[in-house]
């Protein structure tokens, strides 16, 4: 039985923050955007989010990627990113 | 030739005839396509005296090695020609389906020379080709020009135009892709050569497909690249490469008030990516195989049109002083018909902004007044410019013509290096686009090199940058920028997007892409040699005309008056400092002239007589 939880895949200074590409956490109910960051704070370090660059999505790779309101309610099973500055032209 | 078509057509409009060209391995091994072959073919068929409105400059379109293969962005083309806006070497890299839909006709190239009596199109089908009276879209903009073409041919062609301003040979005159989704070959005024060869457009299809020396693993790494894409360009996908605005703007990076003000915070807020996404877009669209699929549509006034990206909202909004979302997005649509550069187009205009704001230009001369932040205004002078009316004319030759005919002190406002206006990108921020834009060979171009990209949040481990370079410092940027040169000009040749480099695309991919397609071997290395070439060949053309380091220079407002606020206050780069270095590592003279050795050591001996003695 596969377990519940996100799939964060992290970019630019969240993953430098974050010290890893990829991380899967554990949980079985919903959440929001605001209570993950809150979450990976507490496991990385404030600096984690204190670079405000970037944007955090849902991805899904058939529909593409959605961007997320920090009070979104996120559904276990999705996979969320976490961009770095969007590049510019 | 796995890759490629083996062939490009030589095109002589004043006789209606053609030849086709054979490419042989040892040539495109040297030259790979695209940007490398076009210039290799410039320097073949145009010599010193030729000019950039005469019947002899030669218009070159071609195509890459990846093209059609689907390895992710490959659906581009590059334009090369004598610019007659800097009278200097003008290559115009363009996305869309046209270059997709050329090679399909069995060309990886057209070569254009003469000039029709009588407007002309040129179907490019099937590996015939075929002069066609173009009187009737004579007049017509580039989507009506677009809409009419593919009512005679069918939807699965390419068409590339010029609209009514490449028809008057205005210097700012881009050729056009793809009608309402419109992608341009914009910079330096190659539609104007269009325009001189009196072509219309050029429609192309066919059914040749793109051999591949081993189909099997390509497939694989495509898939492979495509999902990762898809995931690091998510950002791009949902808001364009306007979503970069508002960093810009914080980083003091963005052009505002004609390169002149150092913030504007609140005001940005309104023609920023997201809220273009909050309020007038409707869906995106991409060029052939690209996962990202950065183009905006946008409704306004209730119909869908093709959105400003980050470039032209800076061009035509901040440097004007406009945040008129819905006046920006007008004036884009207007460029893309009328078929005008936008960025060169938005600083022509907040030139003629300032010039009114001293006096050096009046409201009677200019036909209204040209206050800054009036979206009416650039809307106005949008029309006029592309149109070559009234003040237009003046205007449409570009900000170095404009200023030296108005005089008075003008020249300062002028914001371009060699004649081609600046991007919506400035040296003072990003230390390395000082050198980028002064050794630039088509004049002030952030792609050429496109080193800010690294000082301002990507790495490449793999090329010596395994960490973001600080922006704020002169030493070591002009090593960087030859070294990103030499990339910029090996990507411009293979014509794939450069936005994939910051996407987790490496010279590893490259090369194994290269070895699917092809089935020739290239260390990384290899490839960097490659783009050294193909960049030397350039400085060639221009050394050739007589350019040297006299020329490799920026306007006084970025190297003696810094920002006032923001991002970037406060500072200027040393670009005396990043040329030495710059030229020292190229191997060229201190004058910045290709030495011999140097180009014997590239192996492109046999240009040699084109570097004066």
């Amino acid at each position: 039985m596969s377990r519940k939880g996100f799939t964060l895949k992290f970019y630019g200074p969240w993953q430098r923050a974050a010290g890893v590409e990829e991380l899967f956490l554990p949980q079985e109910s919903v959440t929001t955007v605001w209570c993950l960051i809150k979450k990976l704070e507490a496991r990385f370090g404030e600096e984690f989010s204190s670079h405000r660059e970037g944007l955090v999505c849902l991805y899904d790779s058939v529909k593409g990627p959605r961007a997320l309101d920090l009070n979104e309610d996120l559904l276990p099973g999705s996979t969320i990113l976490f961009l770095g500055i969007v590049e510019s032209g | 030739m796995n890759g490629y078509q083996g062939r490009v057509a030589m095109i002589e409009l004043g006789e209606r005839r053609y030849r086709d060209i054979f490419l042989d391995e040892g040539l495109v091994r040297k030259y790979i396509g695209g940007s490398g072959l076009g210039t290799y073919f410039l320097l073949k068929f145009c010599t010193p005296g030729t000019k950039p409105l005469s019947p002899e400059n030669p218009l070159i379109f071609t195509t890459g090695p990846f093209q059609g293969t689907g390895i992710p962005t490959s659906g581009r083309h590059q334009v090369v020609t004598r610019s007659p806006l800097t009278g200097i070497f003008l290559e115009s890299d363009a996305g869309g389906s046209f270059g997709f839909h050329l090679k399909r006709a069995g060309y990886d190239g057209l070569i254009i020379t003469g000039r029709s009596e009588r407007p002309v199109y040129l179907k490019v089908l099937d590996g015939q080709i075929g002069f066609e009276d173009g009187q009737d879209l004579w007049g017509l903009d580039t989507m009506e020009t677009d809409a009419r073409l593919k009512s005679v041919f069918g939807e699965r062609i390419g068409v590339s135009c010029i609209g009514p301003a490449g028809e008057k040979q205005i210097p700012l005159a881009g050729i056009f892709h793809d009608g309402t989704d419109a992608r341009a070959a914009g910079r330096g005024g190659a539609g104007a050569v269009m325009g001189s060869k009196n072509l219309k457009a050029i429609v192309a299809s066919g059914s040749s497909g793109t051999e591949v020396h081993d189909r099997k693993a390509l497939t694989v790494l495509i898939s492979e690249k495509n999902a990762i894409l898809k995931e690091k360009g998510a950002g791009m996908t949902l808001y364009g490469t306007v979503g970069g605005m508002g960093m810009a703007e914080e980083l003091g990076d963005l052009p505002i008030r004609n390169w002149k003000q150092g913030s504007w915070k609140e005001e940005v807020r309104e023609i920023t990516g997201q809220r273009m996404a909050e309020t007038i877009l409707t869906g995106n669209y991409g060029c052939v195989a690209c996962p990202v699929r950065c183009g905006r549509v946008v409704n306004i006034g209730g119909g869908n049109i093709g959105g400003p990206e980050y470039e032209t909202m800076g061009m035509l909004g901040s440097n004007c002083l406009v945040n008129d979302l819905d006046a920006i997005a007008r004036a884009n649509e207007q460029c893309n018909r009328l078929g005008i550069d936008t960025i060169s187009t938005g600083s022509v205009i907040a030139f003629a902004m300032e010039c009114y704001e001293h006096g050096i230009l009046t409201g009677e001369q200019a036909g209204m007044p040209l206050h800054w932040g009036s979206g009416e205004a650039v809307n106005y002078l949008v029309t006029k410019i592309g149109n070559g009316e009234g003040i237009g004319g003046l205007l449409g030759r570009g900000t170095r013509a404009a200023a030296k005919e108005l005089g008075r002190g003008a020249e300062r406002f002028a914001i371009h290096s060699k004649g081609l206006e600046f991007p919506a990108h400035d040296p003072r921020c990003f230390k390395s686009l000082a050198a980028g834009y002064a050794t630039s060979v088509r004049g002030a171009c952030h792609l050429n090199g496109y080193s800010y990209a690294w000082e301002r949040s990507a790495t490449f481990p793999e090329f010596g940058y395994p960490e973001k370079q600080d922006r704020t410092t002169d030493k070591g940027k002009g090593i960087m920028n030859a070294r990103f040169q030499n990339l910029s000009s090996l990507v411009d040749s293979l014509k794939i997007c450069k936005f994939i480099l910051l996407m987790g695309v490496n010279l590893s991919d490259i090369s194994r892409w290269l070895k699917c397609v092809t089935g020739w071997e290239y260390s990384i290395k290899e490839l960097e040699e490659t783009g050294e070439r193909i960049y030397n060949m350039k400085r060639i053309f221009n050394a050739g005309l007589g350019l040297d380091r006299s020329d490799d220079t920026l306007p006084q407002r970025i190297l003696a008056e810094p920002r006032g606020s923001g991002g970037s206050a406060n500072t200027l780069p040393d670009l005396g400092m990043q040329l030495d270095e710059y030229y020292s590592y190229r191997g060229w003279s201190n004058e910045g002239i290709p030495l011999e050795e140097k180009l014997e050591g590239s192996g492109l001996r046999e240009f040699m007589n084109w570097i004066p003695s």
